[in-house]
């Protein structure tokens, strides 16, 4: 009885492998290799899907557009890259798959894949390792990994999130700002707070409204990205803002539920808003809620990685990166920028861009007296934050509602 | 209609299933086929029925030489046999069932077939609601529609072959009843069995068949000894149960009152003594089952309390009950009893109790050679359980049972065996009695019980009686009293 | 006699077993391949990537071999369980579990003045200890609860999920973070020693190999196995031949709770060196249909176990080769489960229509 179940299922993994092979042997190997073998091929890993209309999107196109701005290059990616969507993997893991499939750069895209990206680094010092948003190279930093190979890029987006806050402080009627928080890290911490900056900026002094009648809250998912059966799910947490009398929603997650709800209701016939976050299309296709979107631009500085990989001059670097105010959006020159959506009337516009001007005059919302979220002082009066302290923001601010760390 | 066969014989290979029998069978009369398991009964019935082409032989339907070349033609001559398993539809009703079948002109009405099926349901005093499926009737209604059927299409001589396995004893009763009310309308039965009581119970005369050859012709009824002479060829001795009356009680039930899913009984009081054997009386589902795995721990009491030499036994795991020796033997030999996909050998492992971690497989082949030796046992160590025949499943069962067992309850212990196997099963239970086993059996067999029990036990309808001696009753008080007569 | 109709039964029955097995794998891969196409995509070419990124270079196959450690640790647990006829849907649980306690181990010892490999394999034990304490919330809940293991497990999948995410999110969550790339990394110490270059530890394979001659000697050699086996294919007739069923089947559970967890605990101190909110990867679901495909055949479960790892790990190569969904790997591994079944049933179905000709005649 056994001997012959044996013998069945022996067959049945012999006859699975065999064919596998001939099915695999039926096919000619493609012809391009030795084309590629001339090609620069740098790799890609994305947190999420490539096609998110968020963060990896923005990402995904960076290498489309390194590919396009110098001749003889190629992307390989994998994307999804979490242990949830990729069970058993690492991300050192599949940056060796991309290697092995002739990527000579690797992107790390997530703060995420910070310890994947670190080891990596280490066992091939051979490869340029970009970490997108991460701290490893940064010499004055909490992470610094002293890697030859290891780069940091992020763009300065504490801009982007004030403009964002100020552009939902200017649509909001109730005064109730939602946002709609991934994970709670340090990077998150300070783009929520510029969000909130920007908002409490506007409200009081381009609307001239009561600081007290604002209310700005943020949930954390748990996530970049929906995960069910994990994470919180975005459509139910930004459903359930706008049914607590919250009318603009700030994303702060690399998926677009923010938008697609506000659309929801606002098909309903309230008057909703959101601002997606990431990428520069993610207003989408949808009509009368988006008042916006700051996104981030990583072509240029992607490029100019790629071609120092090529040259052979890669050096490690820390860069932190301001958009161009010159040219706000300009693809060539602004690591972030800010595109306004059919939602903002032309007089809001009006107003946001002379906030923007200001910005660009100097105005930094970053200045003392600020108070963390338990009351404790973060800038004294008239102090101005190091770029260290904005990073490593311990906590939200004070006035902000919502949790600053997961429960201590 | 007279039917006589001259010389039949028929083999399958090697085996002489039909070694040139001859026979005369009269109109009007019930006669018994009665032979050991393989004797060659059904060989011969289905020549008979036109479903089988015999080798050598000729049959004469009233005077005339015939020849059959299929069920049908056997049918149009007037010989209908009642298959095994009803080959009808169970999505269609009754009336097509019948309707289906006819072989008469193509546009005959169905108003004129129904009122010919009524005609003949009148003769036989039963009505079927025509418009019924058939897939609702219960087996015995089954067998009533398919000797409805061969009425209806004009069976003069209708034959059964072992009909009464896997019915009910009033199943049983009905089915009898019909049977003579078809002698007494003038057809003829053929009944096949190989219990002896039922040629007994049914029959005027019966024939015995031993390996394909007629041994025997006899008017009944008769003692049954000398049919089992006729049937096995020898005599079989029948044991007595040992007298008890001077051992000592090692069981006792105090107060023990059983449920089953129709009802719990009353109170009963008990006590059983060292190789005493207790037969449990009834028709099926009168709670013999219940009582059973009441004992063997298997299922909880309403009430009462179960004694072993004084010690209470606690119900909850039957474990505990096992560990002291009492064991319960299902009816259900493949559902319940053996285990499909084991071998033999491994079921004699499972059911030795031991201690050691690791098998001994030396030791336990050994252990299931001899026992498969002793209990003639047709299989080998590693034949799984589901490859033996009934017989040997049920010889395996008995075998298992450990040595130390004490209290033995079983159901239907010698469930299909012929009598052969029967009484050699009782040589081995009556050796365990001997060394100071009891045992409680339940059996839809009065004869078995009134032969081999010391007392007796009767269930009707969830009532379980006090015990009564077997030497003070008769199959006829005993039927009475498991009918629900003669109950205080 | 026996004997007897057994060869009959043989030279009646048509086409052979292989024959089966070949179907239902032509089945799984013409599926498969069906759904490749649907997709848009060559399935030669993608079975030959898949094969390419198996087997590709060492590194791979060694990658291979550390998706096999888990696996087939967790479907030799399984058989265990499937042999007692216990559908242990809980393994994911109690591998999470197994991961939970064995991080908490490594978390407390850490500091400690105990050598890394005292730390490690007390890790280890501990991770046995939670997955075996997890399942015998199952059994309990199973055997003196009367909620069916599947449910009872199941349900504490989630529970699990829910822990470990809690212990990620809140008391073990890295300074001032709380993110799904799980808890701080452990000291390199107390990393499971790999192959230099690799990610394979020899370790993890000399215990699945000891595991593997373990549990072949339990469940052929001792009273425990085939009691365990009875029960499996007839719970009431063991309990009638007087076998202690409550009492191993829970032995039966706490055993393939205690593999698992132990799997789980290999993926902290081998894989992840830490804790993620996946750490079990989805192997438990995995290792259920490798133990269903093996028939709970130890020496089948490991070479299924491999099939499907290496499948796992080839997988990988078809989103940056072909920009195809890596879940494909997982619709051939289902395919292959769910074609082995139905012949299975085409098969059997077959035999019983001979057996009953065979009776009818
Ligand atoms: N179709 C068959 N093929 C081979 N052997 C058969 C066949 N039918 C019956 N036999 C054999 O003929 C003998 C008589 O069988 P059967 O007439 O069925 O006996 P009974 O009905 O008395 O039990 C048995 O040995 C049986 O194995
Ligand atoms: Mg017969």
């Amino acid at each position: 009885m056994v001997s012959k179940n044996i013998k069945v299922v022996f067959a049945l993994v012999l006859v699975a492998t065999l064919l596998l092979t001939a099915c695999a042997k039926g096919t000619s190997e493609p012809a391009a290799n030795s084309e590629e073998s001339e090609k620069f091929v740098f790799g890609m890993l994305l947190v999420g899907a490539y096609n998110d209309q968020g963060w990896n999107q923005a990402h995904y196109e960076a290498g489309l557009y390194v590919q396009d701005h110098i001749p003889g290059t190629e992307m390989i990616y994998i994307d999804k890259v979490n242990t949830a969507d990729r069970p058993g993997t690492t991300p050192d893991q599949l940056a060796e798959e991309l290697v092995a499939q002739g990527a000579k750069l690797i992107i790390f895209d997530s703060d995420d894949m910070k310890d994947g990206a670190h080891a990596f680094a280490a066992a091939h010092p051979d490869i340029p390792v970009i970490h997108a948003s991460g701290d490893g190279a940064w010499v004055d930093g909490n992470a610094y990994q002293n890697l030859p190979n290891l780069a940091n890029v992020m763009g300065r987006m504490e801009y982007g999130k004030e403009i964002a806050g100020c552009a939902a402080a200017l649509s909001s009627t109730t005064g109730k700002i939602g946002y709609l928080g991934p994970l709670i890290n340090e990077e998150t911490r300070r783009l929520t707070a510029s969000a909130y900056l920007g908002a409490k900026y506007c409200w009081e002094n381009v609307a001239g409204k009561d600081p007290a009648d604002l209310t700005f809250e943020v949930t954390w998912i748990g996530f970049w990205s929906n995960i069910p059966g994990v994470t919180l799910d975005p459509t139910q947490v930004a459903d359930d803002f706008f049914n607590r009398g919250y009318d603009v929603v700030i994303s702060g997650i690399d998926t677009t539920e923010a938008l697609t709800e506000a659309q929801k209701y606002a098909d309903e016939g309230n008057t909703v808003f959101a601002i997606p976050y990431d990428f520069k299309g993610g207003c989408g296709q949808t009509s009368g809620v988006c008042l916006g979107v700051p996104y981030y631009n990583w072509g240029p500085s992607y490029t100019s990685y790629v071609q120092s990989a090529i040259d052979g001059n890669f050096t490690p670097s820390w860069d932190y990166l301001a958009p161009n105010w010159e040219d706000l959006n300009n693809p060539d020159t602004s690591a972030l920028g800010f595109v306004k959506g059919d939602a903002l009337p032309e007089e809001n516009g009006a107003k946001l861009d002379d906030f923007i001007a200001e910005l660009a005059g100097g105005l930094n919302l970053w200045k003392g007296p600020l108070n963390l979220q338990d009351g404790t002082v973060f800038l004294a009066e008239g102090e101005t934050a190091t770029d260290y302290q904005v990073w490593y923001l311990p906590q939200l601010l004070e006035g902000m509602l919502g949790l600053s760390t997961a429960a201590e | 209609m007279e039917i006589e066969i001259r010389n039949i014989h028929k083999s399958f290979g090697a085996v002489h299933a039909n070694a040139g029998i001859s026979l005369t069978v009269h109109a009007g009369e019930i006669l018994g086929v009665l032979g050991e398991n393989g004797a060659g009964k059904t060989t011969l019935m289905k020549i008979l029925a036109g479903l089988q082409p015999c080798d050598a032989g000729e049959i004469y339907v009233d005077g005339k030489l015939v020849h059959f070349q299929s069920a049908d033609s056997a049918l149009a001559l007037g010989i209908g046999m009642l298959s095994q398993d009803p080959l009808d539809f169970p999505m269609l009703t009754i009336f097509d069932n019948l309707y289906l079948g006819r072989k008469k002109g193509f546009f005959i009405q169905k108003n004129s077939f129904r009122k010919e099926v009524e005609k003949v349901e009148d003769l036989l005093a039963f009505h079927f609601k025509l418009s019924e499926l058939v897939g609702t009737l219960s087996i015995g209604e089954r067998q009533q529609l398919e000797i409805l059927r061969l009425l209806v299409y004009g069976s003069e001589l209708i034959i059964l072959d072992e009909p009464t396995t896997g019915i009910s004893t009033q199943q049983k009763k009905q089915l009898f009843d019909l049977l003579k009310r078809l002698a007494e309308l003038g057809k003829t039965v053929i009944f096949v069995t190989h219990k002896l009581a039922e040629v007994n119970e049914l029959c005027r005369r019966t024939i015995v068949l031993r390996q394909g050859k007629l041994v025997g012709d006899v008017a009944l009824p008769c003692g049954s000894a000398s049919l089992i002479q006729a049937m096995f060829g020898k005599a079989v001795d029948l044991q007595d149960p040992l007298d008890v009356s001077r051992s000592e009680e090692q069981f006792e039930v105090r107060h023990l009152v059983i449920k089953d899913a129709h009802f719990f009984s009353n109170p009963v009081n008990l006590s059983v003594r060292k190789g005493e054997i207790l037969g449990l009386a009834g028709m099926e589902g009168s709670g013999q089952k219940a009582f059973l795995r009441t004992l063997a721990g298997l299922e909880k009491p309403l009430d009462g309390a179960f004694f072993d030499e004084g010690d209470a036994l606690r119900w909850g795991s039957t474990h505990s009950f096992t560990k002291r020796g009492v064991y319960f033997m299902p009816a259900a030999r493949m559902e319940e009893g053996l285990i499909q996909g084991m071998t033999v050998q491994e079921h004699f492992i499972l059911s030795q109790p031991a201690e050691e971690i690791m098998i001994d497989r030396e030791r336990s082949c050994r252990i299931s050679e001899t026992r498969i030796k002793e209990f003639s046992i047709h299989g080998s160590s590693s034949s799984n359980a589901e490859e033996l025949s009934g017989g040997n499943q049920q010889r395996l069962l008995i075998a298992m049972l450990p040595e130390r067992a004490r209290l033995l309850l079983l159901e239907n212990p010698t469930r299909g065996l012929d009598i052969e196997s029967t009484n050699w099963i009782w040589e081995k239970l009556h050796e365990r009695c001997k060394k100071g086993a009891s045992i409680l059996f339940a059996s839809p067999d009065m004869e078995e019980l009134l032969r081999f029990s010391n007392r007796i036990l009767v269930f009707f309808a969830g009532k379980i009686s006090e015990p009564f001696f077997s030497r003070d009753l008769n199959s006829e008080k005993l039927g009475a009293l498991i009918g629900g007569e003669g109950w205080r | 006699m026996a004997v007897k109709e057994k060869k009959i039964g043989f030279a009646k029955r048509l086409p052979s077993s292989a024959v089966f097995s070949i179907a239902s794998t032509v089945g799984a891969l013409l599926f498969t391949s069906f759904i490749l196409w649907m997709a848009g995509a060559q399935p030669g070419l993608t079975f030959e990537k898949i094969l390419a990124g198996a087997f590709g270079d060492s590194v791979k196959i060694a990658n291979g071999l550390v998706v096999w450690v888990p696996l087939s640790l967790t479907a030799g647990a399984l058989i265990i369980t499937f042999t007692a006829g216990l559908w242990n849907l809980g393994i994911e649980g109690q591998i999470m579990l197994g991961a939970i306690a064995a991080t908490g181990t490594l978390r407390v010892l850490q500091n400690s003045l105990l050598s890394p490999v005292l730390i490690i394999l007390f890790a280890c034990l501990m991770g046995m200890v939670g997955g075996a304490l997890w399942a015998a919330l199952t059994g309990i809940l199973r055997l003196f609860g009367g909620v069916s293991e599947i449910f009872a497990g199941v349900g504490l999948n989630f529970v699990a999920t829910a822990l470990s995410l809690w212990l990620i999110f809140d008391p073990w969550k890295r300074p001032g973070v709380g993110s799904m790339s799980g808890t701080e990394p452990f000291d390199e110490r107390l990393w499971l020693a790999t192959i230099p270059g690799y990610r394979l530890s020899l370790w993890s394979l000399v215990l699945v190999v000891v595991v593997f001659i373990g549990l072949f000697i339990l469940l052929k050699k001792t009273r425990f196995g085939i009691q365990i086996k009875a029960i499996g294919k007839n719970l009431e007739a063991a309990r009638l031949m007087g076998i202690q069923t409550r009492k191993q089947m829970m032995a039966a559970m706490l055993l393939c709770g205690g593999l698992a967890g132990l799997a789980g605990a290999l993926q902290v101190v081998a894989v992840y060196h830490r804790l993620i909110p996946s750490i079990s990867s989805g192997y438990g679901f995995l290792a259920m249909l490798v133990a269903m495909l093996a028939n709970n055949n130890l020496m089948l479960a490991l070479l299924v176990a491999y099939l499907f790892a290496i499948l796992n790990i080839g997988g990988i190569q078809l989103p940056i080769v072909l920009h195809l969904d890596s879940t494909l790997s997982g619709v051939l591994q289902t395919a292959l489960v769910l074609f082995f079944l139905i012949m299975n049933g085409v098969k059997q179905h077959l035999t019983e229509r001979k057996e009953r000709n065979r009776h009818a005649e």
